[in-house]
């Protein structure tokens, strides 16, 4: 269902049709944006503006997409102010404004020797597309996926539809059969201690995981394609909020990334970068939180989440 | 007319008072009245050389104009301005008139002071306002053709409201959730407030026949390729919205902002207002390399935010343009810098930064500068800063804001296929707007590279109509030979 320019910009963009909460404080929205997954491939991102004219731009990686029904599906964390507000609004609404897809694609072919993928946290969205590609070109793909505890994990059936092998680590007790118990590094270790060559490892999630993961590619001299997060304005490269030095250059995770060279990325001045304005979000949380009727409306939803389980 | 006599009192533009004007955003120049622009256009001799013309990059009839305004025939003189120039109430406000039609001005070539142009213009563009607002100029019937216009700034908005006149269905893409390109992000509320942006972008909707795509940077949602095959012809005028660096260490310590991005989170996001979600960084000292219009708007904007976090307690802040060639060759237009000044700006001339300075190798805590001399013109005719040894010194900031220009996005110039590319990364045009391939029309910032709202509007307008005479055949695409580019 190929459709023209012409008939795209006149379809709406960016109306929730499905939410559905993955975990404590994670969602999973599906949203109608033919416009976007016309040209949208994995490793790519979106920015939302959520409610209205004051809400900030949101850099969200496009966590899968359907080209027949025209969605995108997003993952989202409510951590601050802007993804609270967001994650307030239901299926139905519509975002103020939706502007993507943005990025660099991944650069995905049929690689000489297995792929390990490391997803921590709401990684784990972004990740999905790039494995299932990663299996549509024909590799061996082992995913590493971490979680702080085992509530907080989601999408592990979807990952294992496309994976060789899906190794889960979680960080605290209560731990299910099956688990191994920590954080991800040493599963990537352990990763390497097999038999068969690794070609690539691709990663996704908090900076230090990514980081810590970066020290042991490195070691091992194994190319490492991280997805970085980064404040972002525009999208376009025009505020250049999003430069993060990797090697001797200075990039744009707007135009060359999301994914970048994890090896070579200057991860300290990314996350000084990125947690910049910390200060100012959590007072603005504080005041969030004491003032806004949004802030109840969170807590309810959640409430009931816990009440009845995975809605 | 002629026989009129040289007059020297020419009617100032009033100003809010420079210690008021830093606590809010409105308007810094707060217009005319009638009675005023009918005096000051009366002080036009009304000569047969018609000077001034020749100094206005969109050729409106500036002595007509000014006659019909002392003769009071407003809606007269509002019609003519936009037959010309349909962007009549932005460039009355940003327009550098004082080195073009005013500069021209035969008053100013005894030494008197020229006739105020831009401030008659503005109050044209008010009595406009205040009355009916624009009329709709009369628009040929539609002639079946589509023409995409890629981005939504003066060059653009101008060729979609010229080509609709001429008959052509337009759709113009914008890369950001709100239309006007640099005049919505770049240019600050009290310089050119965004409601008569608006306004003009919802007088060019009104025509019919013009389509506005928000959210959508050709490039990645649609590609040239794909707009080559639905539409007729496509003008692109996506600006120069590529950043130059200082390319200096330090620059990637947090607290060191592009121009850009400063005043998008400004302007656009609103970030000093606590209702919006967007942030500013904390400062007290913020520093502004760059001597145009943009490190004025940059720094004037940040002498606002700091009064309002401070509460008008400025004694312990500081703002500072550094500019690294002298003062009087500043690129800014000679009010920004004088209001720049009025409002406490300090300017630093023959300044350049060596280094970004961080005393917890996070955050932006100084520059490190050297003073430099004027040597030898350069390239731009401008005398070339030198560096002198030994001179460094240390400027406090825990803000530095970078406004030393931009270049075209090379995203969108990279799907041009085929395109002649200058060395400024800017896509070559003639002067019609036509690039190197047939059917590919260019102009405003992305021919040349960072220029004027005026220029920009020029462009539209020209390549407006080179599109209308390629379109209906009038006109053959130039061979290669016959192509002559300007940019």
């Amino acid at each position: 269902m190929d459709k023209t320019i012409r008939e795209l910009i006149q379809e709406p963009c960016g109306v929730i049709t499905a939410k559905r909460q993955l975990a404590p404080l994670i969602y999973e929205l599906t949203v109608y944006a033919p416009a976007i997954v016309h040209n949208a491939e994995p490793g790519q991102f979106v920015i939302v503006y959520a409610r209205d004219g004051r809400s900030k731009p949101i850099p969200l990686t496009i966590a899968d997409f359907d080209k027949q029904a025209g969605t995108i599906t997003l993952v989202i964390q409510a951590v601050k102010v802007g993804t609270i507000k967001l994650l307030t609004m239901n299926a139905g609404e519509t975002f103020f404004a939706l502007q993507g897809p943005a990025g660099h694609a991944s650069e995905i072919e049929s690689f000489r020797g297995a792929i390990v993928v490391v997803a921590g946290g709401v990684g784990i969205a972004p990740v999905y597309p790039v494995i299932r590609a990663l299996k549509e070109a024909g590799n061996e793909v082992e995913a590493i996926l971490g979680a702080r505890e085992e509530k907080f994990l989601f999408w592990e059936e979807k990952i294992r539809e496309y994976s060789d092998s899906v190794t889960v680590c979680i960080e605290k007790p209560p731990f299910k059969k099956g688990r191994e118990e920590g954080l991800v590094t040493p599963s990537l270790e352990k990763a390497f201690l097999a038999r068969r060559p690794i070609s690539h490892v691709f990663a996704a999630g908090p900076l230090p995981m990514l980081r810590a993961l970066s020290a042991i590619t490195k070691n091992r001299g194994v190319k490492n394609v991280s997805s970085a997060v980064a404040q972002m304005i525009d999208g376009t490269g025009m505020c250049a909020g999003c430069k993060c030095n990797v090697g001797t250059e200075s990039v744009l995770l707007c135009q060359k990334g999301p994914e970048i060279d994890g090896n070579l990325a200057d991860w300290e001045n990314l996350g000084v970068r990125l947690n910049g304005y910390r200060k100012q979000e959590d007072e603005a949380l504080e005041i969030f939180k004491a003032n806004d009727p949004l802030y109840k409306v969170f807590l309810e939803q959640e409430e009931a989440f816990a009440k009845g389980g995975v809605q | 007319m002629s026989g009129r006599k040289v007059t020297k009192d020419r009617v100032e533009m009033p100003a809010q008072d420079p210690k008021c004007r830093i606590c809010n955003w409105n308007q810094v120049e707060t217009g005319i009245s009638l009675a005023d622009a009918k005096k000051e256009a009366g002080r036009c001799l009304q000569d047969g050389a018609r000077k001034c013309e020749s100094g206005c990059p969109v050729g409106i009839p500036i002595h007509s104009m000014l006659e019909f305004v002392e003769k009071g025939w407003m809606r007269r003189a509002a019609n003519l301005v936009r037959e010309h120039n349909l962007l009549l109430a932005i460039t009355s406000l940003v327009c550098p008139q004082t080195e073009q039609c005013e500069a021209a001005c035969l008053i100013a070539k005894s030494k008197n002071p020229a006739v105020a142009i831009g401030n008659v213009e503005r109050a044209i563009y008010e009595w406009e306002r205040d009355n009916g607002g624009p009329q709709i100029p009369t628009l040929l019937p539609e002639n079946g053709k589509c023409v995409a216009i890629v981005g939504s700034g003066p060059a653009g908005l101008t060729a979609a409201a010229f080509l609709r006149v001429y008959g052509y269905r337009v759709v113009i893409f914008e890369a950001l959730h709100v239309a006007g390109g640099v005049l919505m992000y770049g240019i600050p509320e009290f310089r050119l407030p965004k409601a008569v942006v608006q306004g003009e972008v919802d007088y060019i909707l009104s025509f019919g026949g013009i389509e506005l795509v928000k959210n959508t940077f050709i490039s990645k949602r649609f590609t040239v390729e794909e707009l080559k095959r639905e539409f007729d012809a496509i003008y692109f005028a996506s600006g120069a919205g590529k950043p130059i660096p200082l390319g200096i260490p330090g620059e990637d310590l947090f607290g060191v902002l592009t121009a850009n991005e400063w005043l998008t989170r400004v302007n656009l996001l609103h970030g000093n207002l606590a209702e919006y979600e967007t942030h500013l960084p904390d400062f007290k000292n913020i520093v502004i390399f760059g001597g145009g219009n943009v490190a004025m708007d940059s720094v004037r904007s940040g002498k606002r935010v700091i009064t309002e976090r401070v509460r008008g307690m400025l004694e312990e802040t500081s703002s500072t343009i550094a500019y690294r060639r002298s003062k009087e060759l500043m690129p800014a237009r000679v009010q920004e810098v004088h209001h720049a000044e009025e409002e406490d700006v300090a300017i630093q001339g023959q300044v350049s930064p060596i280094r970004i300075l961080s005393e917890d190798g996070k955050r932006v805590s100084g520059v490190e500068c050297v003073r430099t001399e004027l040597g030898e013109p350069d390239a731009s005719g401008r005398r070339r800063p030198v560096e002198v040894a030994g001179s460094n010194f240390i400027l406090p900031a825990d803000l530095v804001v970078t406004a030393l220009g931009n270049k075209p996005n090379p995203a969108v110039i990279n799907q041009m296929e085929g395109v002649r590319v200058g060395r400024g990364g800017n896509v070559c045009v003639d002067k019609e707007g036509r690039t190197s391939v047939p059917g590919l029309f260019a102009g405003g910032d992305l021919g040349r590279g960072g220029a004027t709202v005026i220029l920009a509007t020029g462009d539209g307008k020209s390549a407006a109509l080179a599109i209308h005479k390629w379109l209906s055949k009038e006109t053959p695409w130039p061979t290669p030979e016959e192509w002559k580019p300007i940019t």
